[in-house]
């Protein structure tokens, strides 16, 4: 079915349907809470509260960008999720999703050696983003990782086109600093500029 | 050999390279930029540096969901549309609360009581003695024997004259009581009904719904 068949269908009360949308939209939706939260355990339960909020909010949405609406959703439970903890803990992502991340940044021919430089790798690039402002954070996750354009960035985070262009700068700046801190495991291209 | 740059040029320009990494930078300000960066190295050296920061953040892949966020087919069919009323109830009861602030405000200011006064004719007209009571004005309010309400001041135990309030005017002011009363008791009852449904939805929210989540 095409996409507004199951919002239609979601809207008129068919479960399956909606349940159709999470499938389609519930990677990008635990990589947004996962890259926000830094721990996996968070990342599900924001996600969860995610689709549950939609579910309930879905007969009010009035046509548009579904994706932003519903990472608009996300990004509010991440925000609550932050705001209750009041705190970030990028080490304590647990070796399992470590593994499975550092798998997907592997190369096929890649020695031990290279992939523990990889896995370190990988995870700095976590704890720099933890190092961000929330509203950098954001940013950079929704436009960098999840490549969403500045306009839909602006639909997710209800902000304007000046503050997106603005905390992308800030944060790709200040996510830049903090990974020359630690050029030592950064790729030789990149450490000649620390 | 490269001529100094300003600072606050400098400045401006990498304020600039993040759009212009993006290609969203207008023709002018594309032009600007790479006119500045030309004879900058150390502007070369910060757009290369964000460049491969920008180049590491695309090759942050996308983890797979650990399990299906599909909901179970439970409590939040029921709430989300058995209720479609719910939706309906905060701006209802902001509505009716407006609505009771005006009458109540309105009371106070009387201004709700018509302004003109009777001629000479039509006060000898509503004399107690000779006029029957309006249909819509209550019987003893003009009571020769009973009396006058309490109207504005001064004029609650005065005899009637073509200056004190007129059954009409009574009668402007004879329906708030009732509104304010209606009004008040729609408020408090929209009020508990809006409480109650909050409430409902927080307790399924704090419940886990799907059961892949439970063990």
């Amino acid at each position: 079915m095409e996409e507004q068949e199951l919002i239609s269908a979601s809207q008129a009360g068919d479960l399956d349907c909606f349940n159709s949308l999470v499938e389609r939209y519930q990677r990008q939706v635990y990589n947004l809470c996962l890259r926000m939260l830094g721990h996996p355990d968070l990342a599900e339960d924001a996600a969860q509260e995610t689709f549950l909020s939609a579910y309930r909010a879905i007969p009010r949405f009035r046509g548009g960008d579904f994706r932003a609406w519903l990472l608009r959703i996300a990004a509010n439970a991440c925000h609550d999720q932050l705001r209750a903890r009041r705190r970030y803990h990028p080490a304590s992502l647990d070796s399992l999703v470590l593994e499975a991340e550092s798998s997907l940044w592997a190369d096929q021919d890649e020695s031990p050696e290279d992939y523990a430089l990889r896995q370190e790798l990988g995870q700095f690039i976590n704890e720099g983003l933890a190092s961000l402002p929330e509203e950098q954070r954001s940013v950079v996750v929704l436009c960098d990782i999840q490549g969403l354009s500045y306009e839909e960035v602006a639909q997710v985070t209800r902000s304007s086109l000046g503050t997106v262009k603005s905390r992308l700068s800030r944060g790709r700046a200040r996510l830049r600093d903090y990974l020359l801190e630690h050029g030592e495991l950064l790729p030789p291209e990149f450490r000649q500029y620390k | 050999m490269f001529r100094q740059r300003p600072k606050e040029e400098c400045r401006k320009v990498r304020e600039m390279l993040s759009e212009y990494l993006d290609n969203r930078l207008s023709l002018e300000g594309q032009t600007a930029v790479e006119h500045h960066l030309e004879g900058c190295p150390g502007c070369r050296d910060e757009l290369d540096s964000l460049q491969m920061t920008v180049r590491l953040l695309h090759r942050v892949p996308m983890v797979p969901s650990p399990r299906s966020f599909a909901l179970a087919d439970s409590e939040p069919r029921r709430l989300a549309y058995s209720q479609p009323w719910v939706g309906w109830l905060r701006p209802a009861t902001a509505v009716a609360a407006l609505l009771l602030v005006f009458f109540f405000a309105g009371d106070l200011l009387h201004i709700f009581e018509p302004a003109v006064l009777p001629t000479e004719g039509e006060a000898r007209l509503m004399a107690p003695e000779e006029a029957q009571p309006a249909p819509d004005v209550p019987a003893d309010v003009f009571g020769a024997e009973k009396s006058l309400p309490t109207g504005p001041a001064g004029s609650a135990s005065q005899p009637r004259s073509p200056e004190s309030p007129l059954p009409e005017e009574a009668a402007a002011v004879a329906w708030l009581p009732p509104v304010e009363i209606a009004l008040s008791i729609l408020v408090v009852v929209l009020g508990g009904l809006m409480i109650f449904a909050t409430w409902q939805r927080r307790r399924v929210a704090r419940a886990r719904i799907s059961p892949e989540k439970r063990e």
